[in-house]
């Protein structure tokens, strides 16, 4: 076999061979430029919070000032109070996360993949989730009762939901094209899930699960509300009934904070999943 | 020269009308009450404030001054009715000791003008067929009671005078009528309550009461008041006199024993039984524990409340009760009532002083 | 290596059915291509050319009169034909080397086998260096030579190629139409080029199909008998592409309306060079 002259004279291969360099500096300057930018609301907001408690455009009890809500933020820290807080809510949500994205992972893979399961489940399925998680609540509460188990089956549901249809959605959407693909190379069935399928559905299935874990992230506040003597959301409803906003207002960053950090915990996992992908989103 | 003169004209329209509005009084006095009646209905009782609104005294005093009161009544209680101070949606309300302190630790600008209510009762209501028999029985079970109000408050002393705490009950946030349906459906053990509500539901079946706080309350009773915005009270005292005024005549009238019978007879309006608060007052002195008197027992119920409240970390900031309760229109109305001997006033220990001995509150 | 059979399509028809009836595609098509021969199909937008190549790979089944290649009738895909597709289909997921192992999947080799067919088909559209990139790191040219990479990993019989080269720029087609050639010569096997560039099919094939649309089939077959590597200024080579291109501008009148009303894009393209 004779090497073919242009694999380094053709334009095409001039580009490449500059271009992983160009690329990492350039994503990490766009990397930079849009942490800055994602700052500006959340600064914007810190400064309006800050201007409507100084200017007294609210009550200073129901917004207390930033230095207020630092304070107590502190004050709850260095007790050891919120990371039992953190410590409760973390663990009813990873518990419901595990059981609501796992039943969710199969019944999406199953409809995704199976007419036949699509059609035992679909409608109930799509029926069931014309509602949303937290007008089950009053329901649910007559039937499992007011107790954890409430809890966890209220939180997986929510997570279990959004699982459920972007796994079927993102196995749904496989390009065809890409299937022919497979149909060449004669791949099994298993093979083209394997290798074809479950990749293209990884995206969509990440989303699913991201989804969820904010719609559980939401659903456990609710219940916390609700039923708990422990957790973020229960110090939200203590703070409001104690007249301490200044509680709720630590809680709801808190909430925000490990929101945002599982969400980008979860980002990189998909990562792992689907290089290809997050590259491409950076770059 | 043209915008001087507008500038001075401006200037003194804008003087006369805020000069107006000082003097003028307010178009509506808008009054709290911390629970609502049975299904919502804007009717409670267990106090002489319940009978003035269900009598309309209050309406009466002011119809010829075309002045209105306007009652809301605080399903979520005293933690929605600091709320309502706060952004400035109320002007005087009853309020139960935690909440009321946890308003005042927060910084709202109110006083306490009157005592409405001492040594209150709390119950701890059961399902009837359920196993618990004594307080102790309560660890580890799921207890309704309804956190940031008075009942919280007396919940934990009762817990700390019986050797538990909060934490050793599973407690859950619901108020008063979340928890009597949670009761019925057996969704909670149990319930930490006050009022009439726990008699109705032992006379419905439904309860059994296995805790009266009518045997300790120098220990666990709770106490309510009569708070006033501050600005409010700043800019209407004719108007907040002739309030407590009214009140004062009702509460002469409602601890007045051969009313008795028709002061639940006007409670019943709330939608709880007569019977109901028969047996909820029963053996109890109506002069006592609805003393309209600021006196050296009602500031030391305070007091108290407010170290308790600090104790059990339900507040932050301290509470200086001597500042926060202003006495003069309760002074003023018993004296121009002509009933500074009406009722017995009581040591902070809670001891009834000689009636020849009365100090001045 | 030729051990591959003739291609023998006989009186093939095919026929999509859409809501507003049945669309003949395809009709009373004759065709047989020998082993080893390098032959372009070219044709206007609607001509069924595509559509020729998906029947002769197996994926399309429903179709009426004949395919038999090496005398058996065609019935599904086979890792004997191999076929690069006109939008490449590289699965981003996967980089190149695992988008070229993706046809080895299930050929009867062991995996230091497979290992070493990847690279050698690597090396040989000359992507050695860039096995683990993946497919949105790669220019379009480098990306077509891993679909052909892939398409001729399993050794196939027979390679299909739906204009592959359509989406290039013209310098990077000119050098894979040389490369393409030169891997034809190397591996002696059966090419099947679909295109809409007459240049290009003249450069490359030994045999020219014109094909006109309305239903699709075949107009006329053109030989190009000038030896290899061919030069586009040859006035031989001028003189067939001229020839072939006369057909498109008849074509357009004769066929009633239906070229008339394609638009440019359905035109021939006039190749790389005007």
């Amino acid at each position: 076999m004779s090497k073919p002259a242009l694999s380094a004279r053709g334009p095409a291969a001039r580009g490449f061979a500059a271009r992983p360099f160009a690329t990492q500096r350039l994503a990490a300057r766009r990397f930079a430029g849009r942490a800055l930018s994602a700052m500006i609301l959340p600064a914007a907001l810190l400064l309006l919070w800050q201007i409507a408690s100084t200017r007294g455009w609210t009550p200073r009890q129901i917004l207390p000032p930033p230095k207020i809500v630092w304070a107590s933020f502190l004050d709850l820290a260095s007790s050891g109070e919120l990371l039992t807080h953190i410590k409760a809510s973390l663990l009813r949500v990873a518990i419901s996360f595990l059981i609501g994205s796992g039943a969710g992972l199969v019944l999406g893979l199953g409809m995704g993949l199976s007419r036949r399961v699509e059609d035992l489940f679909g409608v109930a399925f799509h029926a069931v989730n014309q509602v949303p998680t937290l007008g089950w609540l009053p329901v649910m509460i007559v039937v499992v009762g007011l107790n954890d188990t409430l809890s966890y089956i209220l939180i997986a549901q929510a997570v279990f939901v959004s699982v459920a249809i972007n796994t079927q959605r993102g196995l749904r959407q496989t390009p065809e094209r890409l299937v022919e693909v497979a149909r060449v190379f004669r791949l099994t069935r298993a093979q083209l899930l394997r290798k074809v399928i479950l990749p293209s559905a990884a995206p969509q299935i990440f989303t699913g699960l991201r989804f969820g874990l904010a719609n559980g992230w939401v659903s456990l506040v609710v219940v916390e509300l609700l039923i708990s003597s422990e957790g973020l959301g229960y110090l939200m409803s203590w703070g409001r009934q104690a007249f301490q906003l200044d509680l709720v207002l630590v809680a709801i960053l808190v909430v925000g904070v490990i929101g945002l950090a599982m969400d980008a915990g979860l980002a990189r996992l998909e990562g792992l999943f689907s290089r290809w992908q997050t590259e491409k989103r950076f770059a | 020269m043209k915008n001087r003169i507008i500038k001075i004209a401006t200037l003194a329209l804008a003087t006369a009308a805020l000069g107006g509005a000082y003097a003028e009084n307010p178009k509506v006095i808008r009054f709290g009450y911390p629970g609502t009646g049975t299904g919502g209905r804007p009717y409670v009782g267990g106090s002489f404030v319940a009978y003035a609104r269900a009598a309309g005294l209050l309406e009466q005093e002011f119809k010829n001054d075309g002045i209105k009161v306007d009652w809301t009544f605080f399903k979520l209680a005293g933690p929605a009715i600091n709320e309502a101070f706060a952004n400035k949606l109320l002007d005087i309300s009853l309020l139960g000791d935690q909440a009321a302190i946890a308003g005042k630790a927060g910084g709202l600008n109110t006083k306490i003008i009157l005592a409405t209510g001492v040594r209150g009762v709390t119950y701890v209501v059961v399902p009837s067929d359920s196993p618990i028999q004594s307080l102790q029985d309560l660890k580890g079970k799921r207890v309704a009671l309804f956190r940031g109000t008075a009942i919280q408050l007396a919940a934990n002393r009762i817990l700390e005078a019986n050797g538990l705490s909060e934490k050793d009950i599973r407690s859950v946030n619901m108020d008063g009528l979340a928890a009597q349906a949670a009761l019925a459906s057996k969704d909670i053990d149990a319930l930490f309550t006050i009022g009439s509500g726990a008699l109705q539901q032992q006379d419905q079946g439904i309860g059994r009461i296995i805790y009266s706080g009518k045997q300790d309350d120098r220990v666990t009773g709770y106490a309510s008041g009569l708070v006033v915005d501050g600005d409010f009270e700043k800019n209407n005292p004719q108007i907040v006199q002739r309030i407590v005024n009214v009140l004062v005549k009702a509460a002469q009238w409602s601890t007045d024993d051969k009313n008795r019978e028709a002061l639940l007879q006007s409670w019943a309006k709330s939608g709880t039984s007569y019977s109901a608060f028969k047996r909820d007052l029963e053996g109890q002195d109506l002069q006592a524990i609805l003393s309209p008197v600021i006196d050296d027992y009602f500031r030391a119920t305070w007091k108290k409340a407010v170290f308790d409240v600090k104790r059990f970390k339900f507040i932050r900031n301290d509470v200086n009760v001597d500042e926060w309760i202003e006495p003069k229109y309760a002074r003023n109305a018993l004296h121009s009532l002509n009933l500074e001997n009406n009722w017995v006033r009581y040591a902070a220990d809670g001891k009834p002083l000689q009636v020849t001995a009365v100090q001045e509150p | 290596m030729t051990t591959s059979g003739t291609i023998d399509i006989r009186n093939l028809g095919k026929a999509y059915s859409s809501p507003q009836g049945g669309f003949q595609v395809l009709q009373g098509l004759n065709l047989t291509i020998r082993p080893g021969e390098f032959v372009s199909i070219v044709g206007g937008s609607g001509c069924g050319k595509s559509t020729l190549l998906r029947l002769i790979s197996g994926l399309e089944e429903d179709y009426q009169g004949d395919i038999r290649i090496g005398g058996e009738r065609v019935r599904g895909t086979s890792l004997d034909r191999g076929i690069v597709f006109q939008d490449l289909r590289l699965l981003p997921w996967l980089n190149a080397e695992q988008n070229v192992a993706l046809a080895l999947e299930n050929a009867p080799l062991s995996k230091a086998e497979k290992r070493r067919a990847v690279a050698d088909h690597l090396e040989m559209v000359g992507l050695e260096r860039f096995a683990k990139a993946y497919p949105h790191q790669l220019s379009g040219g480098m990306s077509q030579r891993v679909a052909i990479a892939r398409g001729l990993v399993n050794k196939p019989e027979l390679l299909l190629l739906d204009e592959p080269f359509g989406a290039l720029d013209a310098l990077t087609r000119s050098h894979l139409q040389e490369e393409l050639e030169r891997v034809w010569k190397e591996e002696d096997i059966t090419m099947v080029l679909v295109t809409h560039d007459v240049e290009e099919a003249v450069f490359l094939a030994d045999r020219v199909i014109v094909m006109e649309p309305g239903p699709g089939r075949i107009r006329r077959e053109v030989k190009v008998p000038l030896p290899r590597p061919r030069r586009r200024g040859d006035p031989r080579f001028v003189e067939i592409k001229e020839d072939i291109l006369r057909d498109f501008s008849s074509s357009r009148t004769s066929v009633n309306g239906y070229a008339a009303a394609g638009q440019a894009a359905a035109e021939p393209q006039l190749g790389w060079a005007t």
